[in-house]
């Protein structure tokens, strides 16, 4: 008698699970509209002509890299549009922007608009392959910080661009970055000079809106010595049925004493739930302390992409420099992520901290892929790294792929991993006072990546929950 | 740390290998070699009279294998591979004029009986096997154990060489896994490494890599030990296999160990490799165990070698319901030791405890690399493997544990430590979680590091002298694996290896009679 109640709410529970699965599977990509604006879509601008003329060529000579564990159709580059821009000319002023454009990104929850009184965020807005508006730029030079796209930090501050671009991460450094080094066509750039404490929030949002296009984009920050920046980045793309390519690198030149943290939370178009569609996401990004008591931080949320093949490294060059990583990937349907970090200990004293934290649902692999290596001479290094995941459903699959190599005895590395599934204790005790199914898991979804959301600017962390909840909600019973 | 600054096991040190050396030139010499050696091979066995039974078998399997070897891409060749390390290593010696393939003396001419040998450990009693080179000792066509010293032996249960067990329905319906194993693994080797699939991921198991690993052995090793115990028969004393490496010129040493044990059936193995401190050998050995249900069985391997020594092991094992494996994995000495292990749970219930520990000096490699595939339910592994890494050692740990969707219910731990105590050391792991079901407990850890000051500084304060302090903590990390080992005289034993080993008065088959010239026990 008893084995049967015991039996009963559980069957309940299974289609109440299924119920709940489906509409989450169904519910739809809240970002997928499309923009109607005249787009012309020409490749253009050679700036940099022996830059990328020498990264064509490496990447002529490499092959697609396939040791992440993914299972995808081949890339056909001859079948991707490697530029396409608004066709109104970026304007300085706000009036002469197409107020289609405008109303996309406040459907994106940007404003473009500097003067409604919201709390200061200078963004710089990325539309395919160009930059289409960079607020507070002019408030932000008084100060002498340079916030601009690439492009005209290309054209306007030379120096600063032949000095750093290209100096943390090659132009031959990996198919991708090959690739992007080749062709990227806008992104951000930022300097902070000597002892400035950038006083708001940086922000980039990138959005591919043509079809068939790929973005390259290319991210340069420069917190030169003592100075501090906090970067946010943000990603948004239509609902295709055909694969698109994201290849962007991220470079990052931390000077002595100086901060910077750099949060991401991207939601590029995952597909549909058969796996249809969706952005391919490799993106290259790394940082590099170079001065002593650099300090470097990356914070990631990643819940988009049909394919997510990004690793932000961190180079701790400089003595008594620190590095961080936290990370949420959540995937779901057909979603593929093999994301983590690399982590080199290079001077003395350093330190480094990962948290990561997968969740895989559906019909989607989740992989950790890290690597943590002291070299000889960072005396006193010390590492510490953990990686959960989090199961929901029996069809997913939950990796881990650490790489650790200590050739320094003074070092200290410790590496954790558990992979399990909620608990029914936990759900249990939830529901016991009164939570639906769908906000236990909620709550506990977000009390497991709590480490990582903590660490996420204020408007980003609202954002990153929202996005949380919208995926995940009610996935297990 | 070990205190052999400077003692004679320091001052020969083998050449080291030509790392520039073409991989192209690398792989047409072994695989020149492999011909050479399978040509003498079969003149050898044409000499023998009538192939017939397992023997004809094993030849077919053989010949596949060496036809596979020779076939494989040469991408396989990559230095790091097992293949390619076995490339640089032949190649190597072959340029000194000298790779030599173990010399065909039939144990019967040998005066190195098993009675011969004996470590020297108080109260160990065990029933003994020799392998010399690869070779078994001990005479044609018997059990080589004798039947007076345990009950029930010589009845049904067996340890002897597979071409003198009789061709019979029975055996052949025992052994038939083994072959099947052997041929599958040729199968999956086979396959070529093209882009994998998350679908190939998930049906997973079998790794072409480690498969390729045995192919040389499975084409040239000739002596097959077959450990078999019928149906709940419980071998009451362990069995102690040594198998001697034995070179005064550079040499290839394959052997091969399958063991068996039927429904609840139990045993402790203890295989310990060993060498005259100057050998300069490359050996393979294969062990193959199947554990049916509810059998159990403790393995033991200790490798003790000289730095002369390259010791390659694969270590396969499947296990049906209910069975039970511990395994530890020893390394005390050895040049450059490569052990690979799978372990296959294939039905609900087998649980798989693994421990192994590597006490590296020198320029010594050691690398593990540890497979488990869980693939039923409520399967259990736990993996503790440790290190003490001085000098310029290095080590190497790979774990991977593997549960597939239908091992529902499946704990897998899995932890690796090291302690480096030297600027030179090296330490480099790779844990490994691949994971395709939800209601799974998996965890790993990993950990580099140093001995704890705070303990250091307690015993100093307490007049311990640092060095013997250093050893203590040592001695109470390696305890935390050597401790489990159920054989209470075996665990007496290791203890006692790895105490000498701290202090540096440990030297390579220090126990082995072919230390004593005295003795002069060579065949």
């Amino acid at each position: 008698m008893e084995n049967k109640n015991a039996e009963r709410p559980s069957e309940k529970k299974l289609e109440e699970q299924e119920k709940i699965l489906e509409e989450i599977t169904q519910s739809d990509y809240e970002w997928g509209f499309e923009t109607k604006i005249a787009i012309e879509t020409l490749e253009k601008g050679l700036y940099m002509l022996q830059f990328r003329l020498d990264a064509y060529q490496r990447w002529k000579a490499m092959k697609e890299p396939h040791w992440a564990h993914f299972d995808y159709a081949p890339i056909d580059y001859q079948d991707i549009i490697y530029y396409a821009a608004p066709k109104s000319e970026r304007e300085k002023a706000l009036d002469n922007i197409d107020p289609e454009l405008l109303e996309t990104f406040k459907k994106l929850g940007i404003e473009l608009d500097e003067s409604k009184e919201l709390p200061k965020v200078a963004v710089d807005a990325i539309m395919d392959s160009v930059s289409v508006k960079t607020m507070y730029s002019e408030e932000l030079s008084k100060q002498g910080i340079l916030f601009c796209s690439i492009s005209e930090a290309i054209k306007s501050h030379p120096d600063l661009v032949k000095k750093y671009l290209g100096s943390v991460v090659p132009s031959g450094d990996n198919f991708f970055a090959a690739l992007n080094s080749a062709v990227f066509s806008d992104g951000s750039f930022v300097y902070i000079p000597k002892g400035v404490r950038c006083p708001m929030e940086l922000s980039s949002y990138f959005r591919i809106n043509a079809k068939e296009s790929g973005q390259f984009e290319r991210t340069l920050i420069v917190a030169d010595e003592g100075a501090y920046v906090s970067y946010m980045e943000g990603c948004t793309a239509p609902m295709r049925d055909k694969n698109q390519l994201h290849a962007a690198v991220v470079e990052i030149v931390v000077l002595k004493d100086a901060e910077v943290k750099y949060s991401t939370v991207q939601n590029w178009y995952p597909g549909d739930k058969d796996g249809k569609g969706g952005i391919y996401n490799f993106v290259t990004k790394r940082g590099i302390c170079k001065g002593s008591r650099a300090k470097l931080s990356w914070t990631q949320v990643e819940t988009g992409s049909a394919i997510t093949w990004k690793y932000p490294s961190i180079i701790l060059k400089g003595d008594n420099t620190v590095g961080e990583f936290y990370s949420v990937a959540v995937t779901n349907n057909c979603q593929q992520a093999d994301t983590g970090t690399k982590v080199i200990h290079v001077g003395q004293n350093t330190k480094s901290t990962i948290v990561s934290k997968g969740v895989s649902a559906g019909a989607s692999q989740n992989s950790y892929r890290g690597l943590v290596k002291v070299m000889p001479n960072a005396s006193g290094a010390h590492n510490f790294s953990r990686c959960d995941s989090l199961l929901m459903g029996n069809r997913c699959g939950a990796h881990t792929w650490p790489d650790i190599q200590c050739q320094n005895e003074n070092a200290i590395i410790e590496h954790e991993a558990t992979t399990s599934r909620i608990s029914e204790e936990k759900l249990f005790y939830c529901q016991q006072r009164g939570l639906s199914a769908e906000s236990a898991v909620s709550l506990i979804v977000n009390g497991y990546a709590k480490d990582v959301l903590n660490q996420l600017p204020m408007e980003f962390a609202a954002e990153a929950q929202k996005l949380l909840a919208l995926s995940l909600e009610g996935s297990v019973g | 740390m070990f205190e052999t600054r400077g003692n004679a096991f320091r001052k020969k040190r083998p050449t080291r290998i030509n790392k520039h050396a073409k991989m192209q030139t690398l792989q047409d010499t072994i695989r020149n070699w492999a011909m050479e050696t399978a040509r003498q091979r079969q003149c050898a066995c044409g000499s023998r009279s009538g192939l017939q039974g397992f023997d004809q078998d094993m030849r077919e399997i053989a010949g596949e294998a060496l036809d596979c070897f020779l076939q494989l891409p040469e991408e396989q060749f990559k230095k790091g591979s097992h293949a390619g390390m076995f490339a640089e290593t032949v190649s190597f010696w072959k340029e000194l004029g000298a790779a030599d393939f173990p010399r065909r003396t039939r144990p019967e001419a040998c005066r190195l009986f098993p009675e011969n040998f004996r470590c020297d450990i108080q109260g160990l009693d065990v029933h003994q096997v020799l392998l010399y080179n690869g070779c078994i000792c001990g005479p044609k066509g018997k059990n080589l154990l004798d039947p007076a010293q345990d009950a029930g032996l010589g009845r049904n249960a067996c340890v002897c060489r597979l071409e003198d067990l009789a061709d019979t329905e029975q055996n052949r319906t025992r052994l038939n896994a083994f072959f099947e194993e052997a041929r599958q693994g040729l199968c999956t080797g086979k396959k070529e490494s093209k882009v994998k699939t998350t679908a190939d991921f998930a049906r997973g198991g079998r790794e072409a890599g480690i498969e390729q690993s045995k192919w040389l052995n499975r084409a040239l090793c000739e002596d097959t030990l077959v450990v078999y115990l019928p149906k709940g028969f419980r071998l009451e004393k362990p069995l102690q296999i040594i198998s001697l490496c034995h070179g005064e010129k550079p040499s290839f040493v394959l052997s091969r160990i399958w063991v068996l044990l039927e429904e609840g059936a139990s045993l402790s193995l203890v295989e310990c490799t060993d060498s005259n401190p100057k050998a300069e050998v490359l050996a393979h050995s294969l062990t193959e165990i199947r554990l049916e249900e509810t059998a159990s069985l403790e393995y033991i391997q200790l490798q003790n070698v000289g730095d002369g020594c390259k010791i390659f092991h694969d270590f396969n094992v499947q296990q049906e319901r209910a069975s039970n494996l511990s395994s530890y994995n020893l390394i005390l000495n050895g040049g450059t030791t490569r052990n690979q292990l799978e372990v296959n749970l294939n039905q609900p219930e087998a649980r798989a405890d693994l421990l192994g520990l590597y006490l590296q000096d020198h320029e010594q490699k050691a690398s593990t690399q540890v497979k488990v595939n869980h693939l039923a339910p409520k399967t259990c592994s736990r993996e503790l493997f440790k290190g003490v890494v001085d000098d310029s050692a290095s080590t190497f740990f790979k774990g991977h544990v593997f549960v597939s969707p239908a091992a529902e219910q499946t704990e897998a731990f899995q932890s690796n430590r090291n302690l480096l105590v030297s600027p030179k050391a090296q330490a480099h792991a790779k844990p490994y979680l691949e994971i395709y079901a939800d209601d799974v407990q998996c965890n790993h850890g990993v950990t580099v590091g140093q001995l704890d000051e705070t303990a250091l500084f307690y015993m100093r304060s307490r007049g311990i002298a640092p060095a013997l302090a250093r050893r203590l903590l040592m001695r109470a990390y390696a305890s935390e694996i050597i401790g489990s080992i159920r054989v209470e005289s075996i665990k007496n034993w290791m203890e006692f290896l790895v105490k000498k080993r701290f202090s540096g008065q440990l030297q390579a088959c220090e126990q082995c009679v072919l230390a004593c010239p005295e003795k002069n026990l060579l065949p």
